[in-house]
């Protein structure tokens, strides 16, 4: 210092004096931070190359999963419909058919088809059919159907039912139980409506 | 070693060697700069990280630096330091930086040089934030005058201004310890 005045050049220069000064990074700092730097650089180039393949550059998307979900839904469906088309393939050709004249014919032809008999044309050359003629069972093999047991009719007893009573214009009944004869007689005074 | 703008092709292709490049040119520069104004080795370290993890993220966004990667990474450890000041309120200690036992004979040159410890001095106590932030990357951190603009995020006559206000305040106090010497 001799007196004379200050310049910015002679701070500037004290300033550049510190571009020196200091402490140099400690070495396991710097390593530990390096790795550190390095790590997360190969997590997200990694990353990077996983949404690259799927055409998605940034940040996950909703949208994305919503239309996964979509499409893996239309694909179930037409599955589904190819392998019924298939199983159920003469089915379904049936119902895209035109219907045959036989087809709309023959329920109506059915209940008279027993009576339905060929007429003969006359002049034509087609023979007539022979009518078959099913011979009726032999008295002895009719005997042979009668059932063998025979059953006594007077041992049997039907239920009976007696008007008891009525109600309004309904007609009351009581049952007797089968094998009991209903022995008593009728009130002369009440006359079972009809 | 790579120009700039091969090293920052290679970074956004998240090549190894670009990578390994980058780390190696710029973390301790980061470091250096972190520790003139925090003081501190561990809060220096964690600019450090947080300035290349923040560069790793603003890439995967696709943002990232376009051309100048030394002053994108200044600029990332100087909103950095601005927050942990804030949070921390722990004001640059930038004397016992510079002193710390490294470069031998500078530190020893620092010791004998009485002018230079008051420049260090006056950065801590009668510069502003602003001042001291602009005086370290013009001219410890040697960057340019559109480039601290880029950093602070002002435009370059606003930094001309800043600058020349500081350099005017350090002068001031150069010169009344001249006086005082003289007297």
């Amino acid at each position: 210092m001799n007196g004379d005045p200050i310049q910015d050049e002679d701070v500037i220069a004290l300033l550049e004096n510190l571009k020196t000064t200091g402490a140099p990074y400690p070495a396991p700092m710097f390593e530990q931070q390096k790795q550190a730097f390095k790590k997360g650089a190969a997590l997200l180039g990694a990353s990077m190359i996983v949404w690259s393949l799927f055409g998605l550059k940034g940040t996950l998307k909703i949208g994305f999963i919503e239309n996964l979900l979509k499409w893996a839904l239309i694909g179930a469906l037409a599955v589904q419909v190819a392998v019924g088309g298939y199983v159920f393939r003469k089915e379904i050709r049936q119902l895209f058919l035109p219907p045959t004249p036989s087809v709309i014919l023959e329920p109506l032809v059915k209940p008279f088809a027993t009576a339905a008999r060929a007429v003969p044309i006359p002049g034509s050359n087609t023979p007539e059919p022979e009518e078959t003629v099913t011979p009726l069972p032999s008295p002895t093999a009719r005997a042979s159907l009668t059932p063998a047991a025979t059953f006594n009719t007077d041992t049997l007893v039907e239920p009976s039912f007696t008007p008891t009573a009525t109600r309004g214009n309904r007609l009351g009944l009581t049952s007797t139980p089968p094998g009991k004869r209903d022995t008593s007689t009728p009130d002369p005074t009440k006359t079972p409506k009809p | 070693m790579k120009d700039d703008s091969a090293l920052l092709k290679g970074v956004q292709q998240f090549d190894e060697s670009a990578l390994d490049e980058l780390f190696d040119n710029f973390a301790p520069l980061v470091y250096r700069y972190a520790l003139r104004l925090t003081g501190n080795l561990e809060d220096a370290n964690d600019v450090v990280g947080d300035v290349f993890s923040e560069l790793l993220k603003q890439l995967r966004l696709g943002r990232g630096p376009r051309e100048n990667l030394r002053a994108y990474l200044y600029q990332i450890a100087y909103h950095k330091i601005i927050d942990m000041a804030h949070k921390a309120r722990r004001y640059t200690n930038l004397d016992e930086a510079v002193r710390l036992p490294a470069q031998g004979s500078l530190s020893e040159t620092f010791e004998k040089d009485s002018r230079l410890a008051m420049v260090v001095d006056a950065m801590k106590t009668e510069l502003t934030d602003i001042q001291r932030h602009v005086l370290s990357l013009r001219f410890i951190e040697g960057l340019s005058l559109e480039e601290t603009a880029k950093v602070i995020g002002k435009d370059v006559n606003n930094i001309k201004a800043i600058q020349n206000r500081g350099v005017a305040k350090l002068r001031q106090v150069l010169q009344n310890d001249t006086e005082r010497e003289i007297a």
